[in-house]
């Protein structure tokens, strides 16, 4: 297995505490394992992340690349037997380069099955193909075992996703398409590490032309302008689905920073 | 559970398929895997768990509420009698649960519960407060009480619509009355009985038991008053297993 995100021999503590200053900066080789969290002495939460292609911009919202169609509802490479630690993989028409998948998971989608699912270690490449198939090539993570066996064939399909932290995008200006993960507090060029932050107070570009952003009250992702952040309307009709993000501490004017409080789930 | 637990756990990836018939951390523990999911320490109920689904604590029994305390009760003390109401209780049923003052004037202090007796429909019980705990302001025998099991404790796939808050999703199935890991926080494979859209939130169905559905800010306050349950992570159409990130805390 090549080198990667899921290659770290070493146990890390759930969460890392950190100093003032540890959340700047990028990291060509990663530092920790991907998505390892981070707290602040005074309260915030950071989660450590990969770039996408494109360098990233400081104090704007970023969210999960979208879970790629080619990933979801693959049919089972081999049938799963009790106490497997590793599991095939069948690859319609979304190549699947090594280690996509590390830190990632491997669900089954089928209610006729358990809805187990696995987190992994690491994965070998699978071409894309008519399908692409390759046995033993998502491995769990150490100490997993599948827990029931499934029979390749009918109603056993499989949905592969990347870790949330990997390959992170800037929320497009428009309603997200994916989870929105955070805000990075440096500029992280492309396909390299860093903090993203998630909890506490943060600063973020604000899109004054959309829902007005109010002091105390809830804050939701913009709906047309990248990275930004907009006041939560209820009343607005498809837009509070975007969810809440945090609330608002001080408002500015448009395409401005202000403060807001994060509170993602992360 | 005579013995101190850290406030969080950290354990290895196999951990949350772990079962066993004893138990062996305090209910409603805090366990943290390498990559931040979050777990709580449960017992099952009276049926076999399921994998996947979306459990809840078991009903709270009204007669447990407004109970009437049986004798005053200093400020420092370490236990507090009331009178019971028409369910009976069996030994430590609600250690490791809470006991609350429940008048404004008793100013509404909750008490974790090392341990108590069985307790007779409308006999006395006294519930003994655990270690290092005492009582804040003194009671009455105007006051009344509401005690509660851990939120951990007999958990039950949640029914459609639920009934008790929801306390997570189980990665095994544990066997009638085994202690084992529910899931609290983090990517976690759900039953779905709607179409779920990426990034947007997912809350308890109503319609499918231990289900999650999408959560559309534009239905009606009967559905919505459930609350988020978490993210979807891909889009599913049809009604099988979802990949969510679970943001019950």
């Amino acid at each position: 297995m090549s080198s990667g995100p899921g290659n770290f021999a070493e146990a890390y503590p759930g969460t890392i505490e950190g100093v003032e200053g540890d959340q700047f900066g990028d990291q060509v080789d990663p530092t920790f394992p991907l998505g390892t969290k981070m707290s602040l002495p005074d309260g915030r939460f950071y989660r450590y992340a990969e770039m996408g292609g494109s360098v990233g911009v400081a104090n704007k919202l970023y969210q999960a690349e979208v879970a790629l169609a080619g990933w979801l509802a693959e049919l089972v490479s081999g049938s799963i037997v009790v106490g497997d630690t590793d599991i095939g993989m069948e690859n319609s028409s979304q190549a699947i380069i090594i280690d996509d998948f590390a830190e990632g998971y491997a669900a089954l989608l089928e209610v006729e099955q358990t809805g187990e699912y696995w987190i992994g270690q690491g994965n070998r490449a699978v071409a894309s193909g008519s399908p692409g198939v390759l046995v033993d090539s998502f491995y769990f993570k150490p100490g997993v075992r599948a827990q029931t066996a499934v029979t390749d064939g009918a109603n056993a399909s499989l949905n592969f996703v990347k870790n949330l932290f990997m390959d992170i995008i800037i929320k497009p200006a428009s309603d997200p398409t994916a989870p929105i993960l955070g805000i990075p507090p440096s500029i992280i060029a492309a396909a390299d590490w860093g903090w993203v932050q998630t909890m506490g107070v943060a600063s973020c570009v604000y899109d004054a032309t959309q829902e007005a952003a109010l002091i105390g009250k809830a804050v939701a992702p913009d709906t047309t302008t990248l990275g930004a952040f907009m006041g939560f309307n209820a009343d607005i009709a498809g837009e509070p689905d975007n969810g809440i993000i945090g609330f608002c501490l001080y408002v500015t004017t448009d395409e401005d920073f202000g403060l807001i409080y994060l509170q993602l789930g992360w | 559970m005579a013995r101190r637990y850290p406030n969080r756990v950290y354990m290895d990836w196999a951990a949350p398929y772990e079962t066993s018939r004893e138990q062996r951390f305090p209910f409603g523990q805090v366990m943290e895997l390498p990559n931040g999911a979050v777990y709580r320490y449960t017992r099952m109920g009276a049926a076999l768990g399921v994998p996947g689904a979306l459990y809840q604590s078991e009903l709270p029994d009204s007669e447990f509420d407004t109970l009437a305390v049986q004798a005053a009760v200093a400020v420092g003390a370490t236990a507090i009698p009331f009178t019971n109401g028409t369910t009976a209780l069996t030994e430590n049923e609600f250690a490791e649960g809470t006991i609350t003052e429940e008048l404004a004037a008793e100013l509404g202090h909750i008490y974790p519960v090392k341990s108590h007796g069985s307790v007779a429909n409308g006999a006395t019980g006294t519930f003994t407060l655990a270690d290092g705990v005492t009582v804040q302001s003194a009671l009455t025998t105007t006051g009344t009480v509401t005690i509660l099991k851990n939120p951990w404790l007999d958990v039950i796939i949640h029914p459609s619509v639920a009934t008790a808050m929801v306390v997570g999703v189980p990665q095994v199935a544990i066997q009638i009355a085994y202690h084992g890991w529910v899931q609290t926080h983090g990517f976690a494979n759900c039953l779905d009985d709607g179409a779920c859209v990426i990034g947007k939130p997912v809350r308890v169905s109503e319609t499918v038991d231990g289900s999650v559905t999408p959560m559309d800010m534009d239905e009606g306050s009967a559905v919505m008053n459930s609350g988020m349950v978490g993210v979807a992570m891909y889009g599913v159409t049809s009604l099988d297993y979802v990949g969510i990130w679970l943001t019950l805390e």
